[in-house]
């Protein structure tokens, strides 16, 4: 397990090596000619508004863009954390007196704590459930601010809200404002880089997976919740300090939904859709300034665009530009070549790396795995087969954590894991593959076995994200892919697509592989292909347990079968010996 | 002319190609057996004929007119009831509701409906007493009656059953069979088995699927003798007879 | 005491409007996996519609029968325009088009109405009747005869009838239900349109005893998922004892806590479930693996 701090959600700037700081230098030289612009060029009242109120709303969007775009979580709630924050400052700045940057940093701390206890209600609860729970909470919030007049004197707002000293004209303010905008949008644009992102990405692509490849689902959740509330908060400070005055109906849940359009107008993935959706939002109102002679006409149009664009822009703006210039440039950088792979598995148990005893899986009255034994022994390939509906999956899930024990216990090389979480397995030594793929298909190749080298302990990378991707790097080329690392999973066959899928395992070093139907949907080259490799990857001395149908795979593969039948087991032995076996020829070719 | 003809059938998921040009044909009256391990294609092509998968080219005829891209619920009124792998006997239902809604395809007054589905009890007495239970309350035996007998209530002229042994105790197997033996007087089968010597036992012609291709069709006897049977269950390279 | 009996009067009357609204989610949820976000706009675009037809000289009982049917005809718009096109999706994309159809239709009759709270009159002429201590309001009286009238049509038709039978049959597995012939589209049609006339009928039952205004919507959709999750998600008769009892809870808190935060009863009791008892009152009923 990975200390917190490895995890901090904002990589400090310098952890980076000099060439990317010099390779984004061209956005910060741009970042600075719009801070310079913004402090230097004369604007009236009202467009220095409607600036001032843009680029507070985008650092608050950029808060949906990483809960939603990266971590695929719903948060209908962003409108009450910039009004937790924005209230900090009202509040302190006047009836406390406090000075304005201990209130902003406050206001953060408020929003990020708020965030993270939503956060911890992603447990349990996902989809309309979470949705629901961040309704309610902005409700509560709404409620409060109507109603607890002594603090936040009710429904007619905090006035004289101050500024801080250093930025009191309402140009430099801007001009800070900007700047605070492109420090965040940096930071947004490069988080889904680091581990944190790429653990956020794989949660949103592929729950199931991020799991078993050794990501905390749960706590990545909490830190996308806890960032979105963070980023949230301090875009309400600095609205309040801008503005100068906050009433309750800035920030209820109609100003949550505006958030939320802006984020999928412009593209909920990135940084830069974000702007533009919320510059757009912030626009059209004001063009459509005419509309609002009729009160709810222009809602009403809102509305009805929501509705449009999440039926013909899935992707947003930002989507469809990005998607075109992708393919404009059609060009696909060259991955670095690299070493050959080598698996260290650990070997800390004795002859035996799995030790399964009276394993049992109960569903209600169904007994999908009863009282099951299984010894799997150090290095070459152990085979465990049965037919349909015998019960073989389940043990698969149970054994990597999916589902939980009835009875019986599991040992890993020595660490009893019967009642771990599947990330705790992961880093405890299991790899696994699913038997419908299940790969991380936002990203490419190589992202996808970065994730998988990422695991914690894995003694066999290096620090830093040169040796992850190095490490990937290999993996990638033992299976043969190396040099389609950078394309998108959606670019690669079925039969590709099986091989990445393992690739990201072998690149954790596992201590045991769990191959769950590898040859499934593979054509009979293909077969061969799995099979040479199996040859491979056992030569290094990792511990494989496969499941498949394909008996010609398997006992040609498998020196040691497992045999189920009806959740129990019917035969265990030398392949061949096992494959006579009268029950397993009548379980196979149906009895007299 | 057969009831059923497949020409040169191929279904694709995605990147997979899950039948790669099926042949086959089901004559009037008969029970057909579709051998083969597991995913060779057996319940795919199940699936293409009751309009659950799309075909991405060949051709199905049934009684002579294409039903190729039809959809699900316009095929069944056509006369093919299709009996899915795992039974899908609606939980939250009665036994008796379950058979009822298999008369789904067809117009007929409830009372009728309720009577015929009474009536199906005399072919599956096993499961006479649990009428009112309902469906998740059953073990797999009983649903897998439940199953047929939903399938029966369409009057179909064509019966596809995928799996009706999988999963069940070998008693339970021969009970099923038992009833299959009987449908067979009046319905023509399609059988997908992976118990190959039950599947047989029934059956008047059978077919062996391997990696989504026939590899082999026949008379019972002249199958069960043949050593592609065996390769196609239990591995090994047989000869491919084409 | 008698307070309490006069309390438990009125909010069992006002969590009769929540418990049908909350029936309006779940007949939806377990048709098509969806939560309707705009089913609160359901009631309030019914009231709207019952005050406009009262305005233009229409009978009550009427009135009555052209709202209910206007209900009938959104829930086929609903269903072909925002539902159905989206209904390969995931369910994110979809929960956020039925948020915006519940802007859009909030807001179309905020621009055709105007933000101006609309009186509709009770059905009946006299106030209500006094029973010992507690005095019956017509109007708590007609909600709650009506929801037990539909608690009954809808165990009927849910029960004993074919196609109750094969709604419930589509919701549990659709792909199996188009096996036998059943018309999954259809089925999913009608579900929409029996959801638009319940949260419809919610809406002009209630509107006499609240004001008729463009908030009502979210406020009675936000009690009546409250409500679904109190008494289990997907669970007809968890709907309706959780918008019970939700009715009740909050007039006892604002009766005797505090009546500004009366709305925030629900919430709290909403946040306390999901957080200790996501599956509600009742439970998960069904196996894990049937």
């Amino acid at each position: 397990m990975s200390a917190p701090s490895d995890n901090m959600p904002i990589p400090a700037p310098g952890i980076h090596s000099k060439p990317l700081l010099v390779r984004h230098l061209p956005y910060f030289i741009g970042a600075a000619i719009l801070v310079w612009l913004a402090a230097t060029m004369r604007f009236d009242g009202y467009v220095h508004n409607i600036l001032l109120q843009a680029t507070t709303f985008s650092i608050a969007v950029f808060g949906l863009s990483v809960v939603l775009g990266l971590c695929g979580q719903i948060n209908l709630a962003q409108a009450a954390f910039f009004g937790l924050g924005a209230y900090a400052v009202g509040i302190g700045t006047t009836d406390l007196q406090v000075s304005f940057w201990v209130c902003l940093v406050g206001g953060c701390l408020i929003s990020l704590l708020a965030g993270a206890f939503l956060g911890m209600s992603t447990l349990r609860l996902g989809g309309h459930y979470l949705a629901m729970v961040t309704i309610s909470f902005q409700q509560i919030v709404t409620l409060v601010m109507i109603n607890a007049i002594w603090l936040t004197r009710g429904p007619d707002g905090v006035p004289n809200i101050k500024r801080p000293e250093l930025f009191q004209s309402s140009q430099s303010y801007l001009a800070f404002c900007v700047a605070m905008l492109a420090i965040v949008g940096y930071l947004v644009w490069h988080l889904a880089d680091t581990k944190l992102g790429r653990a956020m990405r794989a949660v949103r692509d592929n729950e199931l997976a991020a799991g078993v490849n050794g990501i905390d689902v749960f706590r990545t959740k909490i830190y996308a919740f806890a960032l979105c509330a963070l980023l949230g908060g301090l875009a309400g400070g600095l609205f309040a300090g801008g503005f100068a005055y906050v009433s309750p109906d800035q920030f209820s849940f109609a100003e949550s939904i505006v958030f939320l359009t802006m984020s999928l107008l412009g593209g909920v993935a990135s940084p830069i859709g974000s702007a533009i959706g919320t510059g757009l939002l912030i626009l059209i109102p004001e063009w459509l300034r005419f509309l609002k002679s009729v009160p709810g006409l222009y809602l009403a149009i809102y509305g009805l665009f929501v509705i449009l664009i999440i039926r013909f822009m899935p992707d947003g703006i930002w989507g469809f530009v990005a998607d075109a210039f992708t393919r404009w440039r059609a060009k696909i950088k060259a991955p670095p070549a690299a070493a050959a792979l080598q698996l260290k598995p650990a070997t800390i148990g004795g002859d035996t790396v799995l030790e399964v005893t009276g394993l049992s899986k109960h569903f209600g009255g169904l007994k999908a795995v009863d009282g099951v034994d299984i010894a799997v022994k150090r290095g070459g390939v152990h085979a465990l087969i049965g037919p349909n509906g015998s019960g073989k999956t389940t043990t698969l899930n149970v054994l990597s954590g999916l589902y939980e024990a009835t009875s019986g216990r599991i040992v890993l090389d020595g660490t009893d894991i019967t009642h771990m979480a599947p990330h705790q397995r992961t880093a405890a030594g299991l790899g696994r593959t699913f038997q419908n793929i299940r790969l991380f298909r936002s990203m490419t190749a190589l992202e996808n076995v970065e994730i998988g080298a990422e695991r914690p302990g894995n003694t066999m990378v290096g620090k830093g994200d040169d040796a992850l991707t190095e490490r990937a790097m290999e993996a990638l080329t033992f299976v043969g892919l190396g040099s389609r690392a950078n394309e998108l999973i959606s670019s690669f066959s079925y039969g590709h697509q099986r091989l990445i899928e393992i690739a990201r395992a072998l690149a954790s070093n596992p201590t045991l592989l769990l191959l769950d139907e590898p040859a499934a949907g593979l054509n009979s080259t293909e077969k061969l292909e799995l099979h040479e490799l199996l040859k491979r990857i056992a030569a290094q001395g990792l511990t494989i347990l496969i499941i498949d149908h394909d008996m010609t795979l398997v006992s040609e593969a498998a020196q040691h079968i497992t045999v189920l039948n009806f959740g129990r087991r019917i035969a265990d032995g030398e392949s061949m010996a096992v494959l006579r076996h009268p029950d397993v020829v009548s379980a196979y070719l149906g009895s007299e | 002319m057969p009831l059923l003809e497949i020409r040169n059938l191929v279904v694709r998921y995605g990147e997979i190609e899950a039948l790669r040009g099926v042949t086959c044909a089901v004559e009037q009256g008969q029970v057909v057996t579709l051998l083969g391990a597991n995913g060779a294609g057996k319940s795919t092509t199940l699936r293409a004929i009751s309009g659950l998968a799309k075909p991405t080219s060949g051709d199905i005829l049934f009684d002579g007119k294409s039903i190729a891209g039809l959809g699900p619920e316009a095929i069944v009124r056509m006369g093919i009831s299709h009996v899915p792998e795992g039974r899908r006997v609606f939980p939250g239902l009665t036994v008796k509701e379950n058979i009822m809604l298999g008369a789904s395809n067809r117009r007929a007054p409830t009372s009728e409906i309720s009577r015929e589905a009474d009536a199906m009890f005399d072919l599956f007495p096993d499961i006479r007493k649990f009428t009112n239970a309902l469906g998740w309350t059953l073990s797999g035996g009983q649903l897998q009656m439940v199953a047929v007998a939903r399938g029966l209530m369409a009057k179909p002229r064509l019966l596809l059953l995928d799996e009706p042994s999988l999963g069940l105790a070998p008693v339970i197997v021969q009970a099923v069979f038992k009833i299959i033996s009987e449908i067979r007087r009046n319905t023509t089968v399609l059988l997908v088995e992976q118990n190959a010597r039950m599947g047989l036992s029934v059956a008047d012609y059978g077919y062996v699927l391997e990696t989504g291709r026939i590899v082999l069709g026949g008379k019972p006897d002249a199958l069960w003798g043949n050593e592609a049977i065996r390769a196609a269950y239990l591995g090994g390279h047989a000869k491919v007879s084409a | 005491m008698d307070l309490a009996l006069q309390l438990l009067f009125t909010g069992i009357g006002i969590g009769a409007v929540y418990a049908l609204v909350a029936l309006g989610f779940v007949l939806i949820f377990r048709a098509t996996n969806v939560v309707n976000f705009a089913q609160g706009e359901f009631s309030m675009v019914a009231a709207y519609l019952m005050v406009v037809a009262v305005e233009a000289g229409l009978p009550y009982w009427a009135a009555f029968i052209v709202a209910l049917l206007g209900m009938a005809l959104l829930g086929v718009i609903f269903n072909l325009g925002v539902y159905y096109p989206l209904r390969h999706r995931t369910y994110l994309p979809v929960i956020i088009a039925t948020i915006g159809a519940s802007i859009l239709l909030a807001n179309s009759v905020l621009a055709i109405y105007g933000p101006q709270p609309q009186v509709l009159e009770g059905w009946f002429e006299t106030p209500g009747i006094q029973v010992g201590p507690v005095y019956l309001d017509s109007q708590y009286l007609l909600i709650i005869g009506v929801t037990i009238c539909l608690v009954i049509f809808n165990f009927w038709f849910f029960e004993k009838t074919l196609l109750g039978k094969k709604l419930q049959a589509t919701s549990q597995d659709k792909e199996m239900a188009s096996l036998l012939g059943i018309s999954v589209s259809t089925m999913i049609m009608i579900t929409f349109i029996y959801s638009a006339v319940l949260g419809g009928l919610a809406g002009i039952l209630v509107a006499p005893v609240l004001f008729v205004s463009i908030q009502m919507g979210s406020t009675i959709a936000l009690k009546a998922f409250a409500a679904t999750i109190i008494g289990g998600f997907g669970d007809v008769a968890g709907a309706i004892i959780g918008g019970l009892s939700l009715g009740v809870i909050e007039t006892f808190g604002a009766a005797y806590i505090s009546v500004p935060y009366k709305d925030g009863f629900a919430f709290l009791v909403l946040i306390a479930f999901l957080i200790f008892r996501p599956q509600g009152i009742f439970g998960e009923r069904v196996a894990e693996k049937a």
